[in-house]
């Protein structure tokens, strides 16, 4: 019997412990504590049991009321307490400012910048209304080059224009610094190209020029290197092939594989593998001469590269015109960190 | 430049990579290859030899029936194009229907110029393309402004062989010469625009349509077949990279070839039929009589090869490449040879490559070639001598290619080469006038070695200490603080349209001279038109945000001086919006407010600006003002005038904000060490409720509490404005300021009494103003 007794407590504490409402409550205590509970059963058969056994059961069964007792009460207690608390729906939407977002541009010239500040270049500016002579004499393109014709102007005056690229800051920084030194220029320029889905009237660039004796191609690789990886990710691999600009000897174009092949050569890169991102080399040994410095002494390397185009490879956007309508819609898309 | 890769092999016999590998070496030499289309792109159809059954002459033309097994059909021809009775006609089949230049974008004619004629040995209904054309690709290769020479098979040819070893042929280039009379003389007027002019004089020529390998060649260069002659000097420009042109000897005036500088307003019909007005200082090929070519860029009509063309005047000729490309711009023509002209020809291959024409010319019409070439000038001397050490190439370009290496590619690109005592000696071949000093062989050297084999490194030199980017982070901080405010940062165009700037009532501004557009013409003198744009485009689209904002420069002048300078614009958006989700609406004192944050970003206390109210054509009255910061104008801002808002269909309203950052940035320096106050003591704090007449601002109020701190020194730690307020139970006219004045000092805790008197002189000094009455003195009506 004292068996039986124990098995009743086991079967009571584990419906106790599935209790979560008082209804439920109310159910196991009319089962175990009330009336209808099997106690006055147990209490009739203990009567024709013997005396020295009696005893020994009576007291169980005692202790087993008592603690049932007991628990009931602690549970009420506990629900009582839980209703009392007050109900926390979380899944309500939270009080809030709602948030604006940066132009993706901006996004990216940043990360340039930071990425060129760490390391060790400094950041200077040039004016967007430039001379003739800043924008193409001082860089070896002397009037009536055909190195013009890819660069169409907007002529304020005679001599005065919107510059068509960051380079002629590489002038400006060479007459204001004295070597060594690392420069990057951030800027607005402008073409005069009309509006498609790769062309834009007005674009950003930026510009990077290192000065210092012995600088050699092996030093402009690396750091375009290192650029290339931090703003692309690891996985990037980096290809300088030779081309022409009148302001760099030798002249590279820089390319890097496509993410979507890695080089192989997919419909997302023209079948071509490679993206190309900037346009760099070797400071002319003209241009230093115009600059007033001599090629025999320092040597250095420049880079240019187009922001709009680095931003659409890095966020996939198919238009560079999105740049600059500024649609909401767009524009959200660059609240979370990208 | 469009160079096919049979055409690469005629100067290439030993040439045997796939064309891929072809295109890598164009790619890592510095030559973009921008597409590789298969030869058969280039024609339409089925290629047939079809036979010339009949030919019945009408007029000038002759009805010709071509037949290609059991089909049949019938061709107005142009009499001097039509081959002989029975030969073999190129017949292209698309559709069922017979094309007889069945070349791509080829527009159908009723009538053509010629039938093209096939080799012999092909009989009828035999497929051409496999038979003469065959697997050929072409390849699209970008050359870029500074490599005249490698618009040229020969050029490129020269470049594949460099790279692979292998030698490289020139095309024949033989003839035999007779004694003709002719009588013809060249005059060289203008030696400075045309060094070198020289012509031979070729009789006894049948004018005939080309052999169908000239027409394929030139077909897969993009290039229209139009006569024997005229393709043949086509064909050897493509080769060589030299213009040549043919005359009708018999339409020059007086036998006599002038080379001279156009008169003002002279006139010629060129070959395109345009009439072309010439201006002083552009150089001309004259008769006696008149110009008959623009030189170097096209031929007049008056002198063009046709049918009855016997004997013809050969030119070739060296034309200064600034000359060609000033007369073609401004005449607004490109042509294959003005465009090779402009970057430049070999001085020393001009007769080389004529020679190669006339070759072709005898080859193909039995010509009779007059002995000697009719000269005026002389090619320039071009022999560069360069001396580049091999640890300058070693070092500039970060590779150990060895002395070896380095020799093999130069020779094979042309160039004559010693070596002594570790220096290059470097002759440079006439063609390459591009290159002028040591930096340039290194870069001949890199090319064709490869840029892969550049070692990278990073540039390690003396520190350089770097520069404060305080201009970068305060605009970052502004920013920042934008966005977070719910701003979306835009980035507009800088040039703006003409209207949108009068709008703004602004006279002085910057034009460009050659706008694209109208819509682009004015260089914005404010952030203004732009931002305004980009909330009508997202007003257009239904788009909502809270509004925009954009850093940037604007374009000032004050007469001849112009200056640009950096400015923040910011506009804030009241959109219509729904019942549910109501937020307070912006201001004109969310502007003063924007303001005065990113015054505290930037150091500034909201004490040091100074506001006024001043209209502006685009702001509502009242709601306008300036904001100045010691005496210079910082900004300004207000309300946009609704009918503005309605005239685009932005509905709310709109708030406009624009201040300079120069101004800002010139403040805000650094001043250290800072001075902190940190008191623990406790604070004691007082408020007091005034009124004032309608017309007296806080700022009077505050002025006066401010004079009477000072005067005592009191603790004061804070100063708020916390209610305005008016109506019952104050009278009309009258209005309200309460305010919370915290005390605490930074050395004890203040006394009940000290404070006491403090606000007590406050408040007698506030009542002494005689403008001011405390609320709580203020005896109101129903009081
Ligand atoms: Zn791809």
């Amino acid at each position: 019997m004292i068996e039986e007794i124990e098995q009743y407590f086991r079967d009571f504490t584990q419906e106790l412990a599935q209790v979560a409402t008082r209804d439920e409550l109310h159910r196991v205590k009319g089962k175990y504590a009330g009336r209808k509970s099997k106690f006055p059963v147990f209490l009739s058969r203990l009567k024709i049991l013997p005396l020295e056994e009696r005893r020994v059961v009576g007291q169980k069964l005692n202790e087993i009321k008592l603690l049932i007792e007991q628990l009931l009460k602690e549970k009420e207690a506990a629900l009582l307490k839980e209703e009392k608390k007050e109900v926390l729906d979380i899944s309500l939407p939270g009080k809030r400012e709602p948030l604006g977002a940066f132009h993706p541009l901006r996004i990216v010239m940043d990360e340039i910048i930071a990425i060129f500040r760490s390391l060790g270049f400094r950041v200077e500016e040039g004016p967007e209304i430039e001379t003739d002579f800043f924008n193409f004499e001082a860089l070896n393109i002397p009037r009536d080059h055909p190195a013009r014709d890819a660069q169409d102007s907007f002529y304020l005056e005679e001599n005065l224009l919107l510059r068509t690229h960051t380079s002629p800051a590489q002038i400006r920084v060479m007459r204001k610094l004295a070597p060594p030194f690392r420069v990057i220029v951030p800027g607005k320029c402008y073409r005069r190209d009309a509006f498609d889905a790769t062309h834009s009237p007005m674009f950003h660039q930026v510009e990077g020029l290192v000065v210092a004796p012995g600088i050699s191609m092996g030093d402009l690789k690396g750091t375009i290197e290192i650029f290339v990886r931090r703003l692309f990710g690891e996985e990037r691999k980096v290809r300088f092939r030779p081309s022409y600009f009148p302001f760099t000897e030798p002249s590279a174009e820089v390319d890097i594989s496509c993410s979507i092949c890695q080089g192989q050569g997919c419909r997302a890169c023209g079948e071509k593998g490679w993206l190309e991102i900037m346009g760099a080399g070797l400071v002319h040994p003209q241009v230093f001469r115009n600059a007033g410095y001599d090629p025999e002494k320092v040597q250095g390397f420049a880079f240019g590269m187009g922001v709009e185009r680095i931003t659409m490879l890095k966020f996939g956007i198919p238009d560079i015109r999105w740049f600059f309508e500024n649609d909401v819609a767009f524009l959200s898309s660059f609240k979370a960190l990208r | 430049m469009r160079v096919s890769y049979q055409l690469l092999r005629r100067f290439l016999p030993d040439l045997s990579l796939p064309p891929g590998e072809v295109a890598a070496i164009f790619l890592n030499q510095g030559f973009v290859v921008e597409s590789i289309v298969s030869a058969r792109d280039f024609f339409v159809g089925k290629l047939y030899a079809g036979t010339l059954e009949e030919a019945k002459r009408e007029g000038a033309f002759s009805r010709c029936t071509v037949k290609v097994g059991p089909k049949v059909d019938v061709v107005l021809v142009s009499s001097w194009g039509v081959p002989e009775i029975g030969s073999k006609v190129l017949v292209g089949v698309e559709n069922g229907v017979f094309l007889f230049l069945p070349v791509s974008g080829e527009k159908q004619k009723e009538t053509i110029d010629f039938l093209v004629p096939l080799p012999t040995f092909l009989e009828e209904g035999d497929d051409v393309f496999e038979a003469l054309v065959g697997d050929d690709v072409v390849f699209d290769v970008e050359v870029t402004a500074n490599r005249g020479d490698c618009l040229s098979v020969l050029g490129l040819a020269r470049e594949i062989a460099a790279s692979c070893k292998i030698p490289l042929v020139l095309p024949e280039a033989r003839y035999l010469e007779t004694h003709i009379d002719h009588g013809f003389r060249v005059e060289n007027q203008a030696l400075h625009l045309c060094p070198y002019y020289t012509g031979k004089y070729i009789a006894s020529l049948s004018i005939r349509p080309s052999p169908f390998w000239i027409i394929r060649d030139l077909i897969l260069a993009g290039m229209r077949p139009i006569n024997n002659v005229v393709d043949i000097t086509n064909l050897v420009m493509l080769e060589m990279g030299q213009p040549l042109h043919a005359f009708d000897a018999a339409k020059i005036g007086q036998k006599t070839l002038y080379v001279r500088e156009a008169r003002e307003n002279e006139r010629i019909v060129t070959l395109d039929g345009e009439e072309r007005v010439l201006r002083r200082g552009m150089l001309v090929i004259a008769d006696a009589l008149r110009p008959i070519a623009l030189a170097g860029i096209m031929g007049g009509r008056d002198t063009e090869v046709g049918p009855a063309t016997q004997a013809v005047f050969l030119e070739a000729a060296l034309f200064d490449r600034v000359s060609v490309r000033r007369t073609a711009r401004a005449l607004g023509i490109r042509t294959e040879a003005s465009s090779r002209f402009e970057r430049g020809v070999d001085p020393l291959g001009v007769l080389q490559a004529a020679s190669r024409a006339v070759a072709l010319l005898v080859e193909e019409g039995c010509a009779e070639v007059a002995a000697g070439w009719l000269v005026g000038g002389e090619p320039p001397h071009t022999n560069r001598e360069i001396r580049v050490p091999l640890d300058f190439v070693t070092g500039r370009l970060s590779c150990a290619v060895s002395p070896e290496e380095s020799m093999r590619i130069l020779e094979g690109l042309g160039f004559g080469v010693t070596l002594e005592d570790g220096v290059l000696l470097v002759r440079v071949p006439s063609w390459r006038s591009d290159v002028r000093e040591a930096i340039d062989i290194v870069e001949e050297i890199g090319r064709v070695h490869g840029y892969r084999n550049i070692v990278s490194s990073f540039p390690s030199f003396p520190f350089d200490p770097g520069n404060v980017p305080r201009r970068e982070s305060l605009s970052r901080r502004i920013r920042e603080h934008l966005v977070h405010r719910g701003l979306y940062e835009a980035v507009t165009l800088s040039l703006v349209s003409e209207g949108d700037v009068k709008a703004l009532g602004i006279e002085d501004y910057i034009k460009v001279l050659n706008p694209l557009s109208q819509d682009h013409v004015v260089l914005r003198p404010s952030l203004f038109p732009g931002l305004f744009g980009v909330v009508r485009t997202n007003a257009r689209r239904g788009r909502r945000c809270l509004g925009f904002f954009e850093l940037g420069h604007v374009f000032l002048r004050k007469e001849s001086e112009y200056w640009e300078e950096e400015r923040l614009g910011v506009f804030l958006w009241n959109y219509p919006q729904s019942s549910l989700w109501q937020r307070i609406p912006w201001d004109v004192f969310t502007l003063k407010g924007i303001l005065e944050e990113v015054g505290e970003i930037v150091g500034i206390s909201s004490r040091e600006l100074e506001w006024g109210e001043e209209p502006f054509s685009f702001l509502e009255d009242g709601k306008a003002f300036a904001v100045y910061l010691r005496q210079t104008l910082l900004g300004f801002g207000g309300k946009v005038l609704p009918s503005l808002l309605r005239e685009h269909d932005v509905e709310g309203e709109l708030y406009y904000l624009e201040v300079s950052l120069d101004p800002l940035e010139k403040i805000s320096s650094v001043s250290l060490p800072l001075e902190f106050s940190l008191s623990s003591f406790p604070s004691v704090v007082r408020d007091i409720a005034v009124v004032v007449d309608v017309t007296t601002p806080w700022s009077f109020v505050a002025s006066c509490v401010e004079k009477e701190v000072q005067k005592y020194a009191m603790a004061l730690e804070e100063f708020i404005l916390f209610d305005v307020f008016s109506g019952e139970p104050l009278p009309q006219g009258k209005k309200g300021f309460a305010f919370r004045l915290v005390f605490r000092a930074p050395n004890r805790t203040l006394a009940e009494e000290e404070v006491n008197a403090w606000v007590q002189a406050i408040k007698e000094g506030l009542k002494q103003t005689g403008r001011v009455v405390l609320r709580e003195e203020m005896i109101l009506s129903h009081e």
